[in-house]
């Protein structure tokens, strides 16, 4: 199959269609090319293309499939079966969504049948089936930076829970007295074994996500006390450096179907941001339901980004600007980890900044989640 | 007044010791078992006021010595804490279905689980 997929060798089609005058003119158009080579077989239905006598026969499957929003389940279905040929649509009518959104909906490329031509044609078989190669490869190589993540972060973790409890148990007085230097220095050292942690489970996280084996364990949580939570954890810090973060809810429960450590796993990335870079001033977070949405928007006094970092923000290991105080950098996953738990839930993230006055990290989720 | 006990079964003997040190300096007496099979012998013999399970345990995993701890009336009533650590994906669906009674992730807060140790323990059913 491989060797069939190079250009010079010829590549299998299969043409799911069930109208006789499409086969006639992709037979036709594909007969004439002669950059490439074809073998075309023809099926009625997209269906019978996921059967076992037709499983791996072909490089790719063109799918007369009248219009993108029609396809929409057969779609999800025959992205479910990770099959290994490049699909391409055959439209009636234009699709309203962009390339890489029809690519994440599991199709190669799409096509109208009104601007078939043999050189088009050919030209988008030939790109979808290299397309399709290099998008397994990735996914390959996704799941082998998630199992090498997954090891090191086992062997990394064990030995820091033990020391982590070893610390512990000195600086809680369980093995003897110990003076205020004493309780200092291992305060710091607590601190900082759960730097090495986070930076640990957000290299985890980060891993999943982009092998898209982030399972989310949904269960009925109310956004408000998950919000509140965090509030908590971050609290302290903040008081230290002398401001307040607050909560402002449009209700006081707001229920929804979520992973709840994954969102808070999520939540403690933006409010944690939103302090860590507030110098003075304050940091609020607003929570909204409409009908058919809720927002928590999460908007800082503090350094603010500039224009030409705006792009890069839900970017992997990026750091902009100086942390107020000093301390942890950190190691610029967090919004990625957020954005990619956010999208996972079926919301949207973004962000608004003013260099020098505060930004405003904002993501909605649809209300569907709930129930 | 006896002194509660716990039963830790947990293969990383280190893990074990930092443990048993704090929960004895708490006030419990401390049970260990190393692997899966151990632990459900002497959850069995001992009857503990509680038993703090690792998942990922050899010869029998944490889910199933859960499982068949929980259901057998004679020792459904302990308190099972399932421990997993963050790449395990604990399934918390999973561990409903086993009867688990909480779950925490490590490396865990000490003074939270000891607070979550008490509770289970002052709520479970005295023994006859």
């Amino acid at each position: 199959m491989e060797e069939a997929s190079k250009k010079t060798s010829s590549l299998k089609v299969l043409l799911a269609s069930g109208d006789p005058a499409l086969v006639s003119i992709v037979k036709k158009s594909l007969s004439e090319e002669t950059g490439s080579s074809f073998i075309v077989e023809t099926c009625a239905h997209l269906q019978q293309a996921s059967e076992a006598d037709f499983a791996k026969r072909f490089d790719v499957i063109l799918w007369d499939a009248v219009s993108l929003e029609k396809a929409g389940a057969s779609l999800i279905e025959w992205r479910s079966k990770k099959k290994s040929e490049a699909l391409v649509l055959l439209l009636d009518v234009p699709p309203k969504k962009s390339p890489d959104e029809i690519s994440e909906e599991g199709a190669e490329d799409c096509l109208l049948k009104k601007d078939l031509a043999p050189a088009l044609l050919s030209r988008m078989i030939v790109y979808a089936v290299e397309r399709k190669r290099v998008t397994e490869k990735f996914a390959a190589l996704a799941d082998l930076e998630l199992e090498f993540v997954r090891m090191i972060s086992h062997e990394i973790r064990a030995p820091l829970g033990i020391v982590k409890e070893s610390v512990s148990l000195v600086h809680d007085k369980i093995l003897g007295k110990t003076n205020e230097k004493q309780q200092h220095v291992l305060s710091i050292a607590k601190k900082n074994i759960n730097r090495i942690d986070q930076v640990v489970m957000n290299l985890v996280s980060i891993s999943k996500i982009e092998a898209h084996k982030m399972d989310l364990k949904k269960e009925r949580v109310d956004l408000v006390e998950l919000v509140k939570k965090t509030v908590l954890d971050f609290s302290p810090r903040a008081a230290a450096l002398g401001f307040p973060i607050k909560l402002i809810s449009s209700k006081e429960k707001i229920e929804i179907m979520a992973d709840k450590q994954r969102l808070l796993e999520a939540l403690s990335h933006l409010v944690g941001n939103a302090v860590k870079f507030t110098e003075k001033g304050s940091v609020e977070i607003r929570l909204t339901e409409t009908g058919s949405k809720i927002e928590c928007a999460i908007q800082d006094t503090g350094l603010g980004i500039s224009d030409e970092n705006k792009p890069k923000i839900f970017g992997k290991f990026q750091q902009f600007g100086w942390v107020p105080g000093g301390g942890e950098k950190g190691m610029g996953l967090g919004l990625a980890v957020s954005k990619g738990i956010i999208e996972l839930h079926g919301g949207k993230i973004k962000m608004e900044s003013h260099l020098g006055q505060g930004s405003t990290f904002s993501f909605e989720l649809p209300a569907e989640n709930y129930g | 007044m006896d002194k509660k006990r716990i039963l830790i079964v947990d293969d990383e003997k280190e893990m074990v010791e930092m443990e048993a040190m704090r929960l004895s300096a708490s006030g419990y007496e401390v049970l260990v078992a190393y692997d899966g099979e151990s632990g459900l012998e002497m959850a069995q013999c001992e009857k503990p006021d509680l038993i703090l399970l690792d998942i990922m345990l050899p010869k029998m995993d944490g889910y199933l010595v859960c499982a068949k701890l929980k259901r057998d009336s004679r020792y459904g009533k302990i308190p099972i804490i399932l421990v997993t650590a963050i790449d395990q994906n604990y399934d918390p669906d999973l561990g409903k279905k086993v009867g688990a009674d909480f779950y925490v992730m490590k490396p865990f807060e000490p003074k939270l689980l000891l607070a979550k140790i008490k509770e289970l323990i002052r709520k479970a059913p005295r023994k006859s």
